[in-house]
């Protein structure tokens, strides 16, 4: 016995291939695709992300989640003739990985029309992620990966002269983000994941126009767009304390859906108000705005450097 | 009856093939399929396909029907018929 699925809840015409527990939508194709791209739209609105004549840097891993955030927002940028997007991406040196999904974003790119930058560790730090985790180091590999490629893709960023960083972090990522910080205590970060960004001298805004996107709701976009599917996993992923959230949200949206938006609104309601502006110095090493006299990048890298050097 | 997986992103490079193809007996259901493909690869995708506490695949596997997400059907109950084509996608990968 074949079931078959009833129709699409939005246009009522076609058979819905998608159920959303969350808000009890059943979607064809078509009404599923356009309801993200809608989304996004609102989420950019909302948060007031874009002015008509940004000039946007998109950072794209080759990752489904970036292809798509890069596929909506090429899409958009047609609407706006003085809007221009580029693709940034960080090679972080992790072989075959990274190979794999650089070269998908180029793909990506090519058949998009869109300027393509990569940088890499290599070149920015004299390290590659390779490097970094064969070392005597007292971090996980994801916390050294993660600062180094958050200075990367602003570097890139002010390389093509942007004026805005869009990165593709999905609800998933919030979600996650907001419980990793509440578990580590950190009160600071959990009021800092503003996906509107700010401006801050020295850095590109900071925009997460996919950060109302469930992960699950990504993939399926991807799939229906046709796009190529990273299949080597990072190496490294497994270290990372963000894997036991990650399976505990999965567990709990799928036992009560509307989870993963209830942690990422309650964390929007410490995020402090705009305009409330945090003093920044120059990092001593590198000349980059930091908080403290040396920033996070090159305390990382010092660290590593030191500890390379005292090995050979 | 026979049944086709589509395996893709990670799955398809733990498995080391992209399709595989699936004999079932007649009233098998989607969890048999899947039952099916874990049992051919001999533990190999537990790991990537199976939530580590609750042993459910659906968690961080997007599967398709014959084109239709299984939680738009009866999720893992979901009767298969012969011909049927199954894709299997982690939802974990890649940013």
């Amino acid at each position: 016995m074949t079931v078959r699925p009833p129709a699409c809840t939005k246009c009522h015409e076609r058979d819905s291939i998608y159920f959303r527990p969350y808000s009890g939508e059943r979607l064809c194709p078509a009404c599923f695709k356009r309801s993200l791209r809608e989304r996004v739209e609102r989420t950019i609105a909302s948060f007031e992300m874009l002015e008509h004549d940004s000039r946007v840097a998109v950072g794209v891993s080759g990752g489904k989640d970036s292809l798509g955030l890069l596929h909506i927002l090429a899409e958009i940028e047609r609407g706006y003739p003085q809007a221009e997007i580029i693709a940034v991406s960080v090679d972080e040196g992790v072989e075959g990985y990274r190979d794999e999904a650089i070269s998908i974003a180029k793909e990506a790119c090519g058949n998009l029309g869109v300027e393509h930058l990569v940088v890499s560790f290599k070149e920015l730090f004299g390290l590659t992620m390779d490097n970094i985790a064969a070392s005597n180091r007292d971090l996980g590999a994801c916390t050294y990966c993660g600062v180094l490629r958050r200075r990367a893709l602003n570097e890139a960023a002010l390389k093509v002269e942007a004026d805005r960083l869009a990165t593709a972090h999905t609800l998933d990522d919030m979600a996650q983000t907001a419980l990793l910080n509440v578990l580590r205590g950190d009160i600071n970060s959990l009021s800092m994941v503003d996906p509107g960004g700010r401006d801050l001298p020295g850095f590109v805004r900071r925009i997460k126009p996919y950060c109302e996107v469930p992960e699950r709701e990504s993939a399926l976009y991807a799939y229906l767009e046709g796009f190529r599917f990273q299949e080597i996993p990072c190496p490294y992923a497994g270290e990372a304390m963000r894997n036991d959230v990650r399976g505990f949200l999965s567990r709990m949206e799928a036992k009560r859906p509307g989870t993963m938006f209830t942690v990422y609104k309650t964390a929007m309601k410490l995020v402090p108000e705009r305009g409330e502006t945090t003093m920044m110095g120059a990092c001593a090493i590198c000349g980059e705005p930091t908080k403290g006299t040396v920033c996070r990048a090159c305390q990382l890298i010092e660290g590593l450097k030191g500890r390379l050097q005292g090995n050979a | 009856m026979r049944v086709t997986a589509r395996l893709m992103g990670p799955l398809k490079e733990a498995s080391g093939s992209e399709r595989l193809e699936l004999t079932l007996d007649q009233g098998a259901k989607v969890s048999d399929a899947i039952q099916g493909i874990l049992e051919a690869h001999r533990g190999g995708l537990d790991g990537l396909l199976l939530d580590p506490h609750t042993s459910n695949p659906t968690f961080n596997t997007l599967i398709l029907l014959n084109g239709v997400e299984i939680g738009n059907l009866l999720g893992l109950e979901t009767p298969l018929t012969d011909g049927d084509s199954l894709v299997l996608l982690a939802v974990t990968h890649g940013g």
